[in-house]
């Protein structure tokens, strides 16, 4: 699998940025919704860093949790935007985001049953078919845990994975954010997810208010993710491509460029 | 179906809110997206307007339903509801003219028309003409440099474009020499290159 280094999030706050900067930025990845179909800037922005070093697609609008729907306006486009950019993968979330064509722009829990097990894979397949590209998933953080649950979140991506073939983008700080949230030890949790089929790892921060920690993406990388992100590569025996979200009180990418220095010597300790 | 009815109860929350307290986080995340966005799109109108946005957002759902999936677009019917509520909500005249010249700025902006050099003029393809009773361009201008003028009523065309170097959008009221020059360019008839209206509609990046 392709590792790229270490890689941060685009957002327009930083389009100056990475149109006038050295950066010590291995790679990007392009929140889809947000650059396909846009023109000006958005568009003068990523043909630049495109020319400088790959760009990852990561969306929000596939809606894999709502196997009753495919969405073909958003695959035309996401399908014709990819066309352009000749990404080596592109990714989405496991959770469903609309349903009977109201959008929540929320990433939703999927219910984890034998049947819905079944209805996503259909869903993933087709989407592979679709797409014609390799495809992750990413595990979402959860606040609300359905009674009707069949299985863990471990065992339920593991057997979509083993039925699809398709890859997993593995947020560590989502899986953090819920063992928090749900109290369970994070680590077990990882080793319990396939991780030879881990092509991409998402680092954030969080907000803890408390009664609940929330992935908000709005903070540095906390300690606690950081060793666990130390300890899986080590599980992994290999470099894995790693990207830092920060969404939320947006920092100069100074701040996030110190970050992605400190994540790639963490990554030395490793080998 | 157990998935089918699983949607279906969460469709339910996320339109109503729910008893169960970790469930209606939900409902708030989502409500919370709405707003900002709202909020986000129609900057200006939201500051001097002092919008409330909860009711209002919550109104201008119910009559258009959120089913774009890209965040912007969802609000891209907010004009035409000030429109029709303004009086309900209690904003003046120029409400209207306001919300329409912010979602023209983000339209035009964000256009993905590409703009490409060709031998000769042509019309810059992101022109974007529109009607407008006030003087909102005008007004806006004084907001940025902090000296709020009144917003003076004047029937007239703005024509709105992004300049191909810089990206930003520029707004130029339109006279009838320069109407003239877009109904000539238009109809491919022949212009004069001293024509001091082109160099003038150059600088605006209405003509490229």
């Amino acid at each position: 699998m392709h590792n790229l280094g270490v890689g941060v999030g685009l957002r327009r706050q930083h389009f100056d940025n990475v149109l006038s900067t050295q950066l010590d930025v291995d790679w990007f990845e392009i929140i889809s919704e947000n650059f396909m179909q846009f023109g000006g800037k958005t568009q003068a922005v990523l043909e630049h860093i495109k020319s400088k070093c790959p760009v990852i697609p990561h969306g929000l609008g596939l809606c894999l949790g709502d196997p009753f729907s495919f969405d073909l306006d958003y695959a035309q486009n996401l399908k014709s935007f990819m066309d352009d950019l000749n990404p080596p993968w592109f990714s989405d979330h496991l959770c469903f985001s609309s349903f009977e064509k109201v959008h929540y722009h929320d990433l939703l829990p999927v219910l984890k049953t034998e049947e819905s097990l079944d209805l996503i894979s259909e869903k993933i397949l087709r989407i592979q078919d679709y797409f014609k590209r390799p495809f992750a998933l990413e595990n979402i953080s959860y606040y609300w845990n359905s009674p009707d649950h069949a299985m863990g979140e471990s065992e339920f991506i593991s057997r979509l994975i083993e039925k699809t073939k398709c890859h997993l983008l593995l947020d560590l700080n989502n899986v953090y954010v819920n063992s928090c949230n749900f109290k369970f030890d994070p680590l077990v949790e990882v080793k319990q997810l396939p991780l030879h089929s881990v092509i991409q790892i998402h680092l954030a921060g969080h907000t803890d208010l408390g009664d609940i920690v929330i992935d908000n993406h709005g903070a540095h990388i906390c300690e606690e993710v950081l060793s666990l992100y130390q300890k899986c590569l080590r599980l992994m025996q290999r470099d894995v491509s790693t990207l830092i979200e920060w969404d939320y009180n947006i920092p100069s990418f100074t701040v996030l460029n110190a970050e992605v220095i400190k994540v790639k010597s963490l990554r030395l300790q490793c080998n | 179906m157990q998935l089918k009815k699983y949607l279906a109860d969460w469709s339910d929350t996320l339109s109503f809110g729910s008893n169960d307290l970790a469930k209606h986080r939900y409902y708030e995340f989502v409500q919370h997206h709405y707003q900002s966005a709202l909020k986000k799109m129609y900057s200006r109108f939201s500051g001097e307007l002092q919008v409330e946005w909860g009711s209002v957002a919550a109104k201008y759902y119910r009559d258009y339903p959120p089913e774009s999936y890209e965040l912007n677009r969802l609000t891209f019917s907010f004009p035409d509801f000030v429109k029709n509520t303004s009086v309900d909500f209690g904003w003046p005249k120029w409400a209207y003219d306001l919300a329409q010249y912010e979602l023209a700025e983000f339209v035009v902006f964000t256009d993905e028309k590409k703009i490409k050099y060709c031998n000769g003029l042509s019309i810059n393809p992101t022109l974007l003409l529109l009607e407008f009773e006030f003087d909102i361009a005008r007004w806006v201008i004084s907001l940025d440099r902090a000296e709020k003028l009144s917003v003076a009523k004047n029937l007239h065309i703005l024509a709105i474009t992004r300049n191909p170097t810089t990206h930003l959008c520029q707004f130029t009221q339109l006279s009838p020499e320069i109407l003239d020059v877009l109904r000539q360019i238009d109809s491919q008839l022949p212009i004069s290159a001293m024509n001091p209206t082109i160099k003038f509609m150059q600088k605006q990046s209405i003509l490229i």
